[in-house]
């Protein structure tokens, strides 16, 4: 009698088992950067990560079908797109910032430029939705999703409905994007396992770090995402065209100013700035060293410091640093490439 | 041992086949279903004494301006039913009215406990703490049109459509009001409206032509396109923020 009930009890176990949950994925955080934070609302999943990395690659989200989150985030330069200073979207009208690098994102607390998205998930409708980037309505990517043949069932799966809902379209797509973790550069070789950097990197970090030289570490802050999260003007301008900050909190002292960019493969993620106006690292630590703007809203870090006080070493030395930032582990994981 | 392990399988076996039959005979949960009851909301959109129709250059503000409607959406949410005593029950809901969508004309609020209720509070727009993500579902799902991507928020109130200047030229007209400074109070008075176990009606009109004239008349030769983002917005923000608090009435049928 009762290993009858037991054993039946068994049986009903295992046919509970055969529409499991989705298998929560055990996200490896590399030494030196913290834990992440991840919403209650969104747990990563294997299922969900898989089904965010076909849409980050599938054009269906797109007005025309031409292109997706990929086109304009290429994991071989940082998930930025390549060497242009503007993306075109599918009716080939250029926008006006340059193409985020997609690095570290499960640290951020603000998406965009100007931090206009609050959450990474909420960020996906921007780039679909934008007429110069994707060009789609969330309403008819949503329907293509649903008559598609093979993504109701893979939305099932990570979300246990069939039903393409746009929440779960975001959710899926944030989960793929905390993934996308970069830590393991030559300079985390040197910090974690002490294998060495050369001399001039090694003068290049101290450059980084000096108050009186580089001070770069200011906002880049040392290690881990090498950023302080905040909104800086960095001094590009005497008048903000575009508004930056200030266009999100309408607050006039945070015009003119943008999210400080982490650094991880900062060598291969131009051009640079918000509108891509440095083709390279040379013309950025020059601009840091002689080509400061006055701006009402400049960072007090900067209206202080003296033209010049870096040596041309100074400049190569840096710019020698910022290369043991490239971690080529990332930037060739196959889990992170286009299908 | 091997008695204490007999033992054990013995309770377990009892505890799975206790469970089992719990499961069985489980009655629902007593629910709280005689003291509570229900409302069934019919919301009506007019223009004045009119029934709001899209598509028809025909509707006349209050500054004179001849006008029309070919969208009308909005966020109704956070219905709060307010007791004699001056404390209210809440009903948490969001509601997208959508006027070239009959079903989203009716809804139901339920669980509202038994009483009489002198007043129902709710607000156009959706409350801070949900307007700052955009992965909500159902009234609240992304692709209903009613956000702002790049600027993570609802879009509280969409009117599209056109209206003849003061030259008599035919021009564009397109209202998109929201952000947290736009999210509106509405407060109902009601009279002694008893909530029982049965269902209840209400009927709820919104009045565009309350919307454009009181207390702050909203001229189109102003103000056509807002859409709430700037500081240049606040003007025509506020007063439309003054004007939502008038332009809803309650009637029981």
């Amino acid at each position: 009698m009762l290993l009858e009930a037991c054993s039946k009890d068994e049986s009903v176990y295992s046919t509970n088992t055969e529409n499991p949950g989705p298998t929560p994925y055990n996200l490896v955080i590399p030494q030196g950067l913290p834990a992440m934070v991840i919403p209650a609302d969104n747990p990563l999943t294997v299922e969900g990560i898989a089904l965010g990395k076909k849409l980050f690659f599938d054009p269906i989200l797109s007005g025309d079908n031409s292109i997706s989150c990929g086109t304009c985030h290429l994991q071989e330069f940082g998930f930025t797109d390549s060497l242009r200073q503007f993306s075109k979207g599918i009716d080939h009208i250029e926008g006006t910032r340059n193409s985020m690098p997609l690095i570290n994102l499960g640290w951020e607390r603000n998406f965009f430029w100007d931090g206009g998205a609050s959450n990474l998930e909420s960020q996906v409708a921007g780039p679909i939705t934008n007429p110069v980037e994707m060009h789609e309505t969330l309403a008819n990517a949503v329907a293509e999703l649903n008559a598609h043949p093979e993504y109701p069932a893979l939305f099932k799966k990570a979300f246990g409905s069939e039903i393409v809902n746009t929440a779960n379209v975001m959710k899926a797509i944030a989960q793929f994007e905390r993934t996308l973790i970069s830590g393991n550069s030559r300079f985390d070789k040197y910090m974690q396992l002490g294998i060495p950097l050369t001399e001039q990197e090694l003068r290049g970090r101290d450059v980084f770090i000096s108050f009186f030289k580089g001070d770069c570490v200011h906002c880049h802050v040392m290690g881990s995402t090498f950023t302080d999260h905040e909104f800086r003007n960095n001094g590009l301008d005497t008048f903000s065209v575009d508004l930056g900050r200030g266009r999100i909190t309408l607050n006039p002292s945070d015009n003119g100013k943008f999210k400080t960019p982490g650094l991880r493969n900062i060598a291969v993620t131009a051009p640079y700035m918000h509108d891509g106006r440095f083709a390279t690292l040379e013309e950025v630590i020059n601009h840091y060293n002689n080509g400061i703007q006055p701006h009402p809203n400049l960072d007090p870090r900067l209206v202080d410091t003296q033209p010049g006080r870096m040596s041309e070493q100074d400049v190569e030395d840096i710019i020698a640093f910022l290369h043991t930032l490239t971690d080529e582990e990332f930037l060739t994981n196959p889990a992170f490439k286009k299908p | 041992m091997h008695t204490r392990s007999c033992f054990l399988a013995i309770i377990l076996s009892v505890s799975i086949l206790g469970g089992c039959k719990k499961d069985e005979e489980e009655k629902p949960t007593p629910t709280p279903a005689d003291t509570t009851g229900s409302v069934a909301f019919q919301v009506s959109n007019r223009i004045g004494n009119q029934d709001l129709a899209l598509g028809y250059l025909s509707y006349v503000n209050a500054a004179g301006d001849s006008f029309q409607v070919d969208l009308l959406k909005y966020y109704i949410s956070g219905f709060e039913w307010k007791r004699a005593d001056g404390t209210y029950f809440q009903s948490k809901n969001y509601q997208l009215i959508n006027t070239s969508q009959p079903t989203s004309l009716n809804f139901s609020l339920t669980g509202i406990p038994n009483g009489t209720y002198t007043g129902l509070r709710f607000y156009l727009g959706v409350d801070s703490l949900s307007n700052h993500t955009i992965t909500n579902y159902v009234a609240l799902d992304a692709s209903s049109g009613m956000i702002w991507s790049w600027n993570t928020g609802y879009i509280f109130f969409k009117h599209e459509g056109k209206y003849i200047d003061s030259n008599h030229v035919e021009k564009p007209l397109l209202f998109h009001y929201g952000t947290d400074r736009g999210f509106a109070t509405v407060e109902l008075p009601l009279d002694n409206f008893v909530v029982n176990s049965d269902s209840r009606q209400l009927n709820l009109t919104f009045d565009l032509a309350a919307l454009y004239a009181n207390p702050n008349m909203i001229d189109f030769n102003i103000w056509n396109n807002n859409q709430s983002l700037t500081t240049q917005e606040y003007p025509w923000l506020d007063a439309m923020k003054q004007n939502f608090s008038q332009s809803f009435s309650v009637h029981v049928p």
